[in-house]
């Protein structure tokens, strides 16, 4: 019997197309910044050009060629309507959780002003099975604090291009993404793109205490318990 | 000064102001009716409204009253306090004023201050409309400048001294010395009925 692929099989190689893509985007930055294409003599920067292009190319198609391979192992959920609830009420919720958790996060660092990111969903995946080897959590707001201080030790967060002009560490944002993301998994409304924007915010505003409870869960859980159906 | 049009919601308003992409929506669509009317324009700071907000919402329900008495009086002191959190955090700033501005008009001597209180005024109206079928008048005092040249001086030295204002332009009696109290304000009207009483005993 052929081996039926799962969601775990391909949620590594999302993960690995994600990289390279995060990786060359960085490089080419680095590399623009290195190299001042405008100051350098007509024949040196044509040949610069030509290499940056080309690396773009064989960018492009390794990307192009590890994301197809994903999807034909399980087609790629882009839905923006979830809830924690319906996350963890189904099965194969550890991978539901990772998808939406991703993308959350994605539009998260967006609205926080940084829109190059490398977000591992494998290992949000692997986070969440693990948070319920501590049993189950008494309620979503709970469950939710205890996720938080799990998937930022676990660098769900890989790395991130900060823009000049931001004004928190990588670790800050981290935290504010991470928060802002679960809180609009917790929300009334659970569309993502438009709760997001207004999480991120309240996460802004909450900076300092959310700083302050790092990994209280308890205080988390107040937080959450307290601005869900403030979004 | 514009008629109280909000965002749709099924909500009460009571509820629906108090999250944060409503409220948001409902400023910015104040912000536009009054740039409609004065030709002032404003750009919003989505940061600082978020929180404003935050700390209106703390305020507000950590002075919850138990008692349902109580209540219009609680929106009336939730207005006045969502004031004090605007101008304290000021989310909007004012673009270049019209060239015929009248400088001796609130929209023109301080644009950004009277946006904020419009906003909160029409709030205010529309609740107590929704809640208590009541209507709410706005004194004469709203209009007159010199009013709005003490509000803006005194806000700048002390936000809370946004909410005594609030109360009289919507013919309260303002409290100046702990305004942000719920429980001193209650206290103080009991005291003032109490007083008429026993004058009229």
């Amino acid at each position: 019997m052929p081996h039926r692929p799962t969601a775990s099989d391909a949620t590594p190689l999302k993960d690995a197309a994600r990289g390279l893509r995060f990786a060359f985007d960085k490089g080419r930055a680095t590399l623009k910044q290195a190299l001042p294409l405008s100051l350098l003599p007509e024949a040196l920067a044509k040949a610069a050009g030509s290499a940056l292009a080309g690396m773009d190319q064989i960018t492009n198609a390794a990307e192009r060629q590890t994301r197809a391979l994903a999807r034909s192992l399980l087609p790629e959920d882009t839905s923006t309507t979830t809830s924690l609830d319906d996350l963890t009420d189904a099965a194969g919720a550890e991978h539901r959780f990772a998808a939406a958790f991703y993308r959350g996060m994605q539009f998260s660092l967006r609205a926080l002003g940084v829109d190059t990111a490398l977000i591992s969903e494998t290992t949000a995946s692997a986070t969440y099975a693990q948070s319920l080897h501590h049993g189950t959590a008494a309620s979503d707001t709970a469950l939710a604090a205890r996720l938080m201080p799990a998937l930022i030790a676990a660098g769900t967060l890989r790395d991130a291009t900060l823009p000049a002009t931001l004004d928190m560490t990588f670790a800050e944002l981290t935290r504010l993404a991470t928060f802002a993301t679960l809180l609009a998994l917790l929300s009334d409304d659970h569309d993502l793109t438009v709760t997001l924007p207004a999480c991120a915010n309240m996460a802004l505003a909450l900076r300092s205490e959310i700083a302050a409870a790092q990994n209280d869960e308890a205080a988390l859980h107040r937080l959450f318990d307290e601005f869900r159906h403030h979004v | 000064m514009s008629d109280h049009h909000f965002p749709q919601t099924t909500e009460p308003l009571r509820v629906a102001i108090r999250r944060l992409r409503w409220f948001r929506t409902a400023f910015a669509q104040q912000l536009a009716e009054v740039t409609a009317e004065t030709g002032v324009r404003f750009t919003l700071d989505d940061r600082k409204l978020a929180a404003a907000f935050v700390q209106w919402l703390r305020h507000v329900e950590a002075q919850k009253p138990g008692d349902r008495t109580q209540r219009r009086a609680y929106f009336d002191f939730a207005s006045g306090l969502m004031l004090r959190d605007l101008l304290r955090d000021l989310p909007i700033t004012a673009g270049p004023l019209p060239l015929d501005a009248d400088l001796s008009r609130a929209e023109y001597y301080w644009p950004e201050g009277f946006a904020c209180t419009v906003f909160c005024l029409n709030m205010h109206a529309a609740v107590v409309e929704q809640e208590f079928d009541a209507s709410t008048t706005t004194t004469p005092k709203f209009f007159d400048i010199r009013h709005w040249w003490s509000f803006r001086e005194n806000v700048a030295e002390d936000a809370n001294t946004a909410i005594g204002f609030f109360d009289v332009f919507v013919g309260l009696e303002p409290e100046w010395q702990i305004p942000d109290s719920f429980r001193l304000r209650l206290d103080r009207a009991l005291i003032a009925k109490k007083n008429a009483e026993r004058l009229s005993a």
